[in-house]
């Protein structure tokens, strides 16, 4: 694995690039995009082993840290969702570089997900989606992790800052209000809980004129859960799933 | 103030390395090496790590952060078998050499939460090169004034006759462990105290040393009171050689960005004790 910081000198965001093994050819190429927050810090090893995997089955995978999180630079006080976006920009370029690849797919995690799907909708080298318990409303994804979602000024949750801002820019986001996000190239909505929202995401899409594939499988998906003592979670079969659906053995 | 990241040593550690602007360095200043805390990667509990490392770089110390082998973005190390105890000391040993090889430095201040603090504390008896010492949750002891403090209320308040008493049993969460190689194994480590007489040891020898020290505690161990630690070890007067501070509220991952803002502020006065005040803020001073 190679570490190293890349994008805007000003707030560099670090990577970690790996090589796909073996000589499977040609060699996809993957974008992993983190969930924020403690959510990060609570899905760190399940994206490591992720990432080993898919170097087993011979695909090159780029994980990074967005800008004001985790080893990235900028304070937590200072992140906002455009950023975020720009960072996926970014590392969508960065992956290309290294893998010297015309065309990568981009899992994403949570917000992760959500943020990858609209961040790259206008990128043609992303030929597949993959969207692991994406939040799909950012209005509700709010209300359930602030007492006061509304409340002015900086608030915390679980030991991490969500500026007005970082609010802000969260809380109209809607993929069911989003289905443009998953034209032209191959999107799986990959879930741990058979729920109505993502239902509707498929639907909305459907609607559009898009096919959007639905994976369920059952598994923990409990991302935001505080653990008193910053617990992984490492849900074994979602994972492996998420390595076939990126290997094209399922749809 | 200037981060990179890099691997270092036999085992291609995964770290990363802050720096301070030329503005801020400070040419006698000890590295500063910070270790992780059960099987969070270097980012640290809450961001914590990031925040101190570059706090502990505007003070003038250069700073790494880096994961254990098999924790965070560190490979397992194969075809070694050692006790999880020895390898924190190994690997840390390992970042000092590396900081002393590539940066010239050749003292260090250690630091860490929980099993991070338990690292700092081993490593520091097993190499003179460390010269200072930060636990966030470290070893601590009960005491007369913990006792009294934690049932005197109760023993006056007869509802407290009508609860059982739930007793506390040694600390226990997921860490750093052995060589396995699947994928999926999740590394376990068992946090469990030494006897008090081993500890004090262990801090006596630091102190003889002229080890600074500074210790942290939150609520979630079983420490009730300021001056806790000081009357656990009454021989060692850690009233004048360490700093201690207590923040009850405090969760062990610091949780509130309050709580997690008065901490790097007492990191920052106690580094500042060591290195002095940063350049400018001397000149000021001297004007």
């Amino acid at each position: 694995m190679n570490p190293f910081f890349f994008g805007r000198s000003e707030r560099p965001l670090f990577g970690a690039y790996s090589p796909g093994r073996g000589g499977v050819e040609p060699r996809r190429s993957v974008l992993l995009c983190y969930p924020v927050g403690s959510e990060y810090m609570r899905a760190h090893r399940a994206f490591r082993q992720l990432n080993t995997l898919l170097n087993r089955a011979g695909a090159n995978v780029l994980r990074f840290d967005y800008s004001c999180t985790g080893d990235s630079g900028g304070a937590g006080d200072e992140a906002t969702v455009e950023e975020w976006m720009e960072d996926i920009d970014w590392a969508v370029d960065e992956l290309m570089d290294n893998a010297l690849s015309d065309s990568i797919s981009v899992l994403g995690l949570r917000w992760g997900a959500t943020l990858a799907a609209l961040a790259t909708q206008d990128r043609d080298e992303v030929d597949h989606l993959v969207l692991w318990d994406p939040i799909v409303s950012g209005e509700e994804y709010l209300a359930s992790v602030l007492d006061e979602p509304g409340a002015p000024g900086l608030l915390g949750v679980e030991g991490f800052p969500y500026s007005e801002a970082l609010r802000d820019g969260m809380r109209p986001i809607d993929l069911r209000e989003r289905p443009k996000a998953f034209e032209g190239r191959r999107t799986t909505l990959l879930v741990a809980e058979d729920r109505e929202d993502y239902r509707e995401v498929v639907e909305a899409a459907r609607r559009h004129g898009v096919t959007v594939g639905h994976q369920h499988v059952p598994s923990p998906a409990d991302w935001s859960r505080a653990d008193p003592f910053g617990d992984a979670l490492i849900p074994q079969e979602i994972i492996q799933t998420a390595v076939a659906i990126l290997q094209g053995e399922v749809s | 103030m200037r981060e990179r990241a890099l691997t270092f040593g036999p085992a291609n550690l995964v770290a990363i390395l802050t720096e301070p602007d030329p503005e801020q360095a400070r040419p006698d200043a000890p590295g500063s090496i910070i270790l992780n805390s059960g099987i969070l990667h270097r980012a640290g509990a809450s961001r914590m790590y990031v925040r101190s490392a570059r706090a502990l770089a505007e003070e003038g110390l250069t700073t790494l952060r880096f994961d254990f082998s098999g924790i965070g973005d560190s490979e397992v190390r194969r075809g070694e078998s050692i006790p999880i105890e020895k390898r924190f000391i190994q690997e840390t040993r390992e970042a000092m050499d590396y900081l002393q090889t590539e940066m010239g430095l050749d003292r260090f201040i250690l630091g860490g939460l929980c099993s991070g603090a338990d690292g700092a504390f081993w490593t520091g008896l097993a190499d003179e090169r460390v010269s200072g010492i930060w636990q966030i949750d470290g070893f601590s002891y009960t005491t007369r004034g913990y006792w009294i403090r934690r049932y005197a209320p109760k023993l006056l308040d007869p509802r407290a006759w009508m609860h059982s008493i739930k007793v506390r049993v040694a600390p226990e969460q997921a860490g750093v462990s052995d060589d396995r190689e699947e994928v999926f194994v999740k590394p376990e480590y068992r946090r469990v105290f030494p006897p008090r007489e081993e500890v004090e040891a262990g801090l006596r020898a630091l102190l003889e040393r002229d080890t600074e020290l500074f210790f942290f505690f939150t609520g979630a161990q079983e420490y009730l009171y300021r001056r806790q630690h000081h009357d656990a070890f009454p021989g060692l007067g850690l009233d004048e050689r360490a700093k201690v501070e207590f923040l009850p509220e405090c969760t062990h991952t610091m949780t509130e960005l309050e709580h997690q803002r008065q901490f790097l502020h007492h990191l920052r006065t106690w580094a500042r004790g060591i290195v002095g005040p940063a350049p400018e803020v001397a000149a000021e001073a001297a004007a």
